[in-house]
């Protein structure tokens, strides 16, 4: 299995507070990874991290290697030449994202022009492809558009096509939907899962909704509390979840989409922590049903489950790994 | 229903910003004792609907009700009627003056509605217990709280005059998933222990099929489909409900539903401006006709009204989903010509029946039929 | 895009208007006999004469009838002390005051731009561009041009520091009115460059992989400086309406200078000509500017199109 990117040790602090807590996971070739969780779980880090893109007052710790080259080391020029040609990045908010002066073909153009070396009007042609790989209709009159111009899911398709213009062999997009109305969100899942079939890229894909994670995902990692609980192939996840917190949120979601109108929805007690909550033990250990006193003072460490390979494997951190499956359905 | 049990009715309504159309002749009610689902994406007017409902906008034509007294014009006239109308919005973290004690934040209602200060205190207290706050200091402010407790604050703030109906504009979309069930929750049962009306504005579909009793589906200003919410989830007959009930993320990653190149609704092709985003102006025919897989000429000129069909729904399409055949022509408009088949309907039948099998024959999901054969 | 330039015209009228009747309500309250003021030495008779040519005597509104139909027809009237036309006279100098404006905003934008710049981008910087700033913002204009005249002009003898238009001679009133600006474009800049710095299209920048100095060029400046562009519109406007101070302390022959001497002179005609050429230098700026925006920053173009 070739990797597209693979994140080991994966630690970052903001000042004195740590978000992410030795993360390790990997995004084969041509496969979608989601990566789950609520606000503060850390994911966003993981993701900028994993991008080299964290802002400056935050530290990171751990290896990021991209297509089997070490990026997590490097600095200056060599960093400069890797995004782009081996990474590209998709923000949540598109119009937030792009440059609101700058004519969207330039800004794919401009990509062109540093890592190939094209001019301006070679570079400007193989922005209007970019921007037709995305499907949108009649390319050449949009790029010439400025992103306020352009609704919410064509501007979402305009940042993919400039994380996708050099071919990288890993995206990592930050909530990408998130932002969208229903329908348009529909059609960007569409949309990533083609192109990465069709070019073989690995996509770290971000995400709080385990809805987008059934329609995309070829792997998933759940994210609580900066850590990663469980870790395997969505199908194998989905169908016989290990991890409590997993087991909630896959509750909430078929609770959404099968429970009976009328009736009180599934809830989870309690809020996720928040950064500075000093945890000890297990860090979902005060939300779950399952727990015991071990929880409460020993973090449990990842196992795996199901073998070594295949897909019916997977890594998850609790310490009642296989106690009863359906403890809280 | 008759109309003495409308709590809340809007007759006619229309809301201009100069030259656009934020909501476009729309007729709707909140029956006593129910919730009202308010569906729509963005720009599709359901926001501006609840501000004309509490009075911060005022309609440019139309009537708003409120238990069959018009909403008047003036600050004075208004009072009454706030008075009843509790209301929770979207961003608790807007919403909450972070200057304020929880005290002052909850108490303001009674203040403004003259409620005497040695009053005021006991019924904060019990309006924070009510929402789960029993423990929260009078004195402590927001910045306390973290995103469910706010919200839960903004609820006894609405709930603290004892009103009669409340109204939510997407009162859990900025909450945490696995806090936003506590929220809903929260005002399930404080609904059923009142016996508010309610009105639930949401884009999350999902969401709104769980508690709604009726939904008003709102695109481009417009209502385009109303009914019982266990009908529209079964059987949508707007081509928009249909495709935007198709466009739901699924349960599994066996069962995708969101899976063939075609498109749930469709972006307009060649202009680039508008893919969800509401028509700038005015509309002369349907203001989905654009998008739609099925219209044709005849709605791209004349305006479909929002027609009750015999099942009790209401629709406004020429070409309803689900009556295909000899009614189409007879409903459709006389140069109607050939009916169009829907695109989405292939792909969508199967995807539905397909979630049918996982939930077990759940209302979203039994029975849909949109194909044509 | 024609319609917006012929509001913007319309409001810019509608502003020069209210402009007029402010001045000229403004100069009959200040105290003072117009007559006796024009001829000082002059007998009784004399200034009975004085006061029936010029209309003195007439009531308010036909005095301001009568101005008002010379300016439709393009005439400022007749300076009362010199004589001559109001419009002659401003054409004297205007051109020096233009160009003092000018090179004093050139001072603003290169200085104070640069130090925003600085600061935005090296947080140590800062600090000192925060002290510049305050130390700018707190010595009073003629201070500052003394101070000049004093260091270049008699110590260092760089610089002429006597009155009269040469290139030379710019220096120093242009310095003089460029620094005082330098914070407000200093701190302006700054904020904005460090906000471009921190957004969400800078980090899409930086993911493509573009040079650090492009990235400053073509994303972070372009939008710090759109904002202060306004700036520049507003400042050339209220220069050239003169500038009093400066223009006094280094003898710069401007109408800011006119101005001090017509008011002295309660010469009205021609302290309301200035005051016309002052607003309209300021409704032209402003449309020019508000036009100029739109090609820098495209969002402006629908936001009140």
């Amino acid at each position: 299995m070739t990797l597209a990117l693979s994140v080991d040790g994966l630690s970052v602090w903001y000042g004195e507070e740590r978000a992410v807590h030795s993360v390790a996971l990997e995004v084969p070739v041509g496969k979608v990874l989601a990566l789950i969780g609520e606000t503060g779980s850390g994911k966003s880090s993981v993701a900028l991290a994993a991008a080299r893109l964290l802002p400056p007052r935050a530290r990171m710790e751990g290896r990021v290697l991209v297509a089997g080259e070490e990026m997590s080391a490097l600095s200056g020029a060599q960093l400069r030449r890797l995004r782009g040609e081996k990474v590209g990045f998709v923000t949540q908010d598109a119009l937030a994202g792009l440059n609101p002066v700058m004519r969207v073909g330039r800004q794919i153009a401009e990509v062109f022009q540093f890592h190939r070396n094209l001019n301006r009007r070679e570079s400007a042609a193989r922005a209007v492809e970019s921007i037709e790989q995305v499907r949108i209709p009649e390319p050449a009159a949009v790029a010439r558009l400025y992103p306020h111009q352009l609704s919410g899911g064509m501007r979402q398709r305009i940042m993919i096509a400039i994380a996708l213009a050099l071919r990288p062999p890993v995206v990592i997009a930050d909530e990408p939907t998130t932002a969208l109305d229903v329908s348009t969100q529909a059609d960007i899942l569409r949309l990533v899962r083609e192109l990465c079939a069709e070019l073989g890229t690995g996509i770290l894909w971000i995400t709080h909704d385990m809805g987008v994670v059934a329609e995309v995902a070829d792997l998933v990692a759940v994210m609580y509390a900066g850590r990663i609980v469980e870790h395997g192939h969505a199908a194998s996840v989905f169908d016989r979840q290990q991890h409590p917190y997993t087991r909630a949120l896959l509750r909430t979601l078929h609770d959404m989409r099968a429970g009976q109108p009328g009736d009180p929805l599934f809830q989870i007690e309690g809020q996720p922590p928040s950064l500075n909550t000093v945890i000890t033990g297990c860090p979902f250990h005060p939300r779950c049903p399952m727990a015991t006193s071990l929880c409460a003072t020993e973090e449990p460490v990842s196992q795996r489950f199901g073998g070594l390979e295949g897909t019916e494997s997977g890594l998850v951190a609790c310490h009642h790994l296989g106690d009863q499956a359906g403890a809280m359905t | 229903m008759s109309p003495d049990d409308a709590v809340l009715s809007f007759e006619n309504v229309t809301k201009r910003f100069g030259q656009r159309v934020a909501v476009d002749a729309v007729d709707f009610a909140l029956t006593r004792g129910r919730t009202l689902g308010l569906v729509g994406e963005s720009g599709s007017g359901k926001t501006t609907c609840i501000r004309l409902a509490l009075g911060l906008e005022r309609a440019t034509s139309g009537t708003v009700f409120f238990r069959g007294v018009r909403l008047g014009r003036s600050r004075r006239s208004l009072r009454p009627v706030r008075k009843q109308l509790g209301f929770v919005f979207q961003d608790p973290y807007d919403s909450l003056d972070p200057r304020m004690t929880l005290e002052r934040i909850v108490g303001e209602p009674l203040k403004i509605h003259g409620v005497r200060r040695s009053e005021r205190s006991e019924r904060v207290r019990a309006a924070l217990s009510d929402v789960g706050l029993p423990d929260a200091p009078l004195d402590s402010y927001p910045a306390r709280f973290s995103g469910g407790g706010r919200q839960r604050i903004a609820i006894a703030r609405a709930l603290v005059m004892q009103p009669s109906a409340l109204l939510c504009d997407e009162p859990t979309a900025s909450l945490d998933v696995s806090v936003q069930a506590q929220i809903v929750n929260l005002l399930l049962s404080l609904k059923q222990a009142r016996g508010l009306s309610m009105i639930f504005v949401s884009h999350d579909l999902g969401l709104v099929r769980r508690i709604a009793d009726d939904i008003v589906v709102m695109y481009g200003g417009r209502v385009v489909e109303a009914g019982s919410a266990a009908g529209i989830y079964e059987r949508p007959r707007h081509p928009y409900t249909a495709a935007l009930l198709a466009a739901v993320p699924g349960e599994h990653p066996r069962r995708r539903r969101i899976t063939s190149a075609r498109r749930a609704i469709g972006e307009a092709s060649g202009s680039p401006a508008v893919d969800s985003e509401p028509p700038a102006a005015d509309v002369t025919g349907c203001v989905f006709a654009a998008r739609c897989p099925r219209a044709d000429r005849s709605c791209r000129t004349t305006r479909p009204a929002l027609e009750l069909l015999p099942d009790g729904r209401k629709v406004a399409c020429f070409f309803p989903v689900g009556e295909e055949g000899t009614s189409d022509a007879a409903s459709g408009p006389a140069d109607g010509g050939e009916v169009v088949p829907a695109v989405p309907v292939g792909p969508l039948s199967a995807h539905m029946q397909g979630a049918a099998g996982v939930s077990g024959g759940a209302a979203v999901t039994s029975g849909v039929d949109v194909s044509l054969d | 895009m024609a319609r917006r330039l012929i509001v913007r015209l319309f409001q810019g009228a509608l502003t020069i208007f209210g402009v007029a009747v402010l001045t000229f309500l403004l100069e009959f309250i200040i105290p003072g006999n117009t007559a006796h003021a024009i001829a000082p030495r002059a007998t009784a008779a004399t200034l009975r004469e004085i006061t029936k040519t010029l209309h003195l005597n007439a009531p308010l509104w036909v005095q301001f009838g009568d101005y008002m139909k010379g300016l439709l027809h393009g005439n400022l009237g007749e300076s009362y002390v010199q004589r001559e036309p109001v419009s002659t006279l401003i054409g004297q100098r205007l051109p020096a005051t233009a160009l003092l404006a000018g090179a004093g905003v050139l001072v603003e934008v290169v200085v104070g731009g640069t130090l925003g710049i600085a600061a935005g981008l090296k947080r140590w910087m800062s600090r000192g561009v925060n002290a510049i700033s305050l130390t700018f913002l707190s010595i009073p204009t003629f201070v500052l041009g003394l101070f000049l005249l004093l260091i270049f002009g008699f110590d260092l003898n760089i610089a002429p520091v006597t009155g009269g238009m040469s290139f030379g001679a710019l220096i120093l009133p242009a310095l003089t009115l460029g620094l005082g600006g330098v914070p407000w474009y200093a701190q302006l800049v700054r904020d904005q460059v460090a906000e471009s710095l921190s957004s969400s299209y800078v980090r899409t920048a930086i993911a493509k992989g573009l040079p650090d100095r492009w990235i400053i060029v073509r994303h972070v400046l372009r939008n710090a400086f759109s904002p202060a562009l306004t700036m520049v519109g507003m400042d050339l406007g209220i220069f050239i309406s003169g500038v009093v101070v400066v223009e006094t302390v280094f003898g710069w022959p401007g109408l800011g200078q006119l101005a001090v001497q017509s008011l002295d002179s309660l010469d009205r005609p021609v302290v309301m000509g200035v005051a016309l050429v002052g607003a309209t230098g300021v409704v032209v700026m402003n449309i020019v500017v508000d036009f100029l925006r739109m090609y820098v920053d495209p969002r402006t173009k629908l936001a009140t199109a």
